[in-house]
């Protein structure tokens, strides 16, 4: 269980509702790997004020097809 | 007389350029050297020899009727094979695009062609520039030239080990969270992430397009200039893609650097992350150097490592994720196991934590532009440690070991990684040096000085090469 999943939630029934399939070997080394993420997670959720917004590598227009 | 392999492209440029050197010369003198040794070390997944010889011939004809184009003409140089190449296989060394052929180049591509460089192939990576040093892919990894034993860093591996090995004059990698200066470091050569928007990454194979960069490496960091004046260009089909003007690195390297202003992040090395005393050795010692070239350097303070690596580590999952999530869900066989694992990562951040990760990369792009109000360049290790053996890296991206590379990711900022000498081993230490968004000149003219003024560009890896010929014999 991780604190990124709801409660009841796991790793392996995130992955089956994502359709994503992995093996013993891939699913212990990502449950480590998750338990990392809300860590990182964790650091970020905290009070902000609502003027502190987002900042963006990428323009939201421009002059080329993105196709 | 310097054999061909060890020329820079600075000593080489005029050579071609006065025609007393042939880009053909050059060119069949590096395949030839390639199909020697490069089965030692990976370095190339394709070698484009019948290519090569053609661009050759034409950069000579032109040359030759006196239309020489600058100081990348006729030069050899490789590519990451996460670089499109129109008509030629770009694998991202994955299975999955075992048999995937581009229509068009990537910009950085057409950019380097147009400058008359000559391609000699497509270089190892990690794949898809995240999955670590993997033998479980339809080509080995690329090993590292100054000891083939030990590990060249990823994931711009095959760029890194290609240059150190004097397999090209040139090469392109890219770096998410420090895929060019890790295999610079780790290799012993010159390696510069650009600030982000100053070389397109449209056409380059994506792993987070948001922390995504293209940069050369070379031996030099002079070299690393002279391969910037042909990049850095505005890019209209790059949403990132910056429009700051001409920027003359050329010229900057040659200015001196008396006077600069360096900011020693001492903190991250001494506080918040360990590094080998043999690197920070190399580091107190290239302080020095910078003294003496006439540089003031003083200690400064940044947010500490980990609150860098955090937001970093949030959204490079969450947008390679985005970009892999249909092909992991139909064909996640064709993945390795170490792409597959850090990919998949993604699925598991919450919406609301990858927009705040953005927020707070907001802040520390802020607090990072308020110490360069005192200083001209920032100064790190580039990784904690040398080059470890082959496969060795353990799980380099877990929480609690936090990169002195990925910072500059999240900021922006250019970020260079050259060579302070080398461990008693004989394996190149690092230096990591860092400048202000598109002052990638001035950090490049400051490792141009270093190297000028220290013997470590006079050493080349040369156990490979013995190696190679004893198993001949």
């Amino acid at each position: 269980m991780t604190d990124a999943l709801p409660p009841n939630d796991t790793v392996e029934a995130r992955l089956a509702a994502y359709g994503l399939k992995a093996g013993p070997e891939t699913l212990a080394a990502l449950k480590t790997a998750v338990a990392d993420l809300d860590a990182a997670a964790q650091s970020v959720r905290v009070p902000r004020s609502y003027l502190q917004e987002p900042v963006h590598a990428l323009r939201l227009w421009t002059t080329g097809s993105a196709a | 007389m310097t054999a061909l392999h060890d020329l820079t492209i600075a000593e080489a440029a005029p050579l071609l350029k006065s025609r007393k050197l042939s880009p053909v010369e050059l060119t069949a003198a590096y395949l030839a050297r390639i199909d020697r040794f490069d089965a030692d070390l990976n370095a190339y997944i394709l070698v484009l020899h019948e290519q090569a010889m053609l661009a050759a011939r034409k950069a000579e004809a032109e040359i030759m009727r006196g239309g020489y184009k600058g100081p990348l003409h006729g030069v050899p140089i490789g590519l990451k094979d996460i670089y499109n190449t129109a008509g030629i296989t770009t694998t991202g060394h994955s299975a999955l695009y075992k048999n995937h052929v581009p229509q068009e180049d990537a910009t950085t591509t057409r950019l380097l062609a147009e400058a008359g460089s000559i391609l000699l192939g497509k270089l190892s990576t990690w794949e898809f520039a995240i999955g670590g040093t993997s033998f479980d892919l339809p080509w080995p990894p690329a090993r590292n030239p100054w000891n083939t034993a030990h590990d060249p860093a990823g994931s711009s591996s095959g760029s890194g080990a290609a240059i150190a090995a004097g397999l090209a004059m040139g090469s392109m990698g890219t770096d998410t969270g420090g895929s060019i200066r890790g295999p610079a470091a780790w290799c012993g050569i010159a390696g510069i992430k650009p600030t982000y928007g100053l070389v397109s990454r449209r056409g380059i194979l994506p792993l987070s397009f948001s922390l995504d960069h293209g940069g050369p490496m070379c031996w030099t960091s002079e070299d690393c200039a002279l391969m910037m004046d042909a990049l850095a260009r505005h890019d209209p089909l790059d949403p990132g893609s910056a429009n700051v003007g001409p920027i003359d690195f050329a010229g900057s390297v040659a200015k001196s650097v008396k006077g600069l202003r360096i900011g020693v992040v001492r903190h991250f090395f001494e506080q918040d992350a360990e590094i080998e005393p043999e690197l920070k050795a190399g580091i107190e010692a290239a302080l020095g150097t910078f003294r003496d070239l006439g540089c003031s350097v003083v200690d400064v303070k940044l947010a500490p490592l980990q609150a860098y690596a955090d937001p970093a580590a949030l959204i490079s999952r969450s947008e390679a994720f985005a970009i892999h999530e249909q092909s992991l869900m139909t064909s996640p066989e064709l993945y390795g196991e170490l792409a597959r694992q850090r990919i998949m990562m993604g699925a598991f951040v919450r919406a609301s934590d990858y927009v705040n990760a953005v927020r707070e990369r907001g802040e520390l792009i802020r607090g990072m532009a308020k110490v360069f109000e005192t200083v001209d360049v920032l100064v790190t290790p580039t990784m904690p440690t040398v080059a470890p053996k082959l496969g060795e890296l353990g799980n380099m991206m877990a929480r609690g070991r936090p990169s002195f590379t990925r910072v500059f990711n999240l900021t922006g900022n250019p970020a260079l990684s050259v060579c302070p000498g080398f461990s008693k081993a004989g394996l190149p230490l690092n230096l990591q040096l860092i400048g202000r968004p598109f002052q990638d000149d001035l950090v490049l003219r400051l490792g141009s000085a270093f190297e000028k003024a220290t013997p470590y560009r006079e050493a080349r890896p040369k156990q490979w090469v013995e190696q190679a010929l004893a198993a001949a014999t």
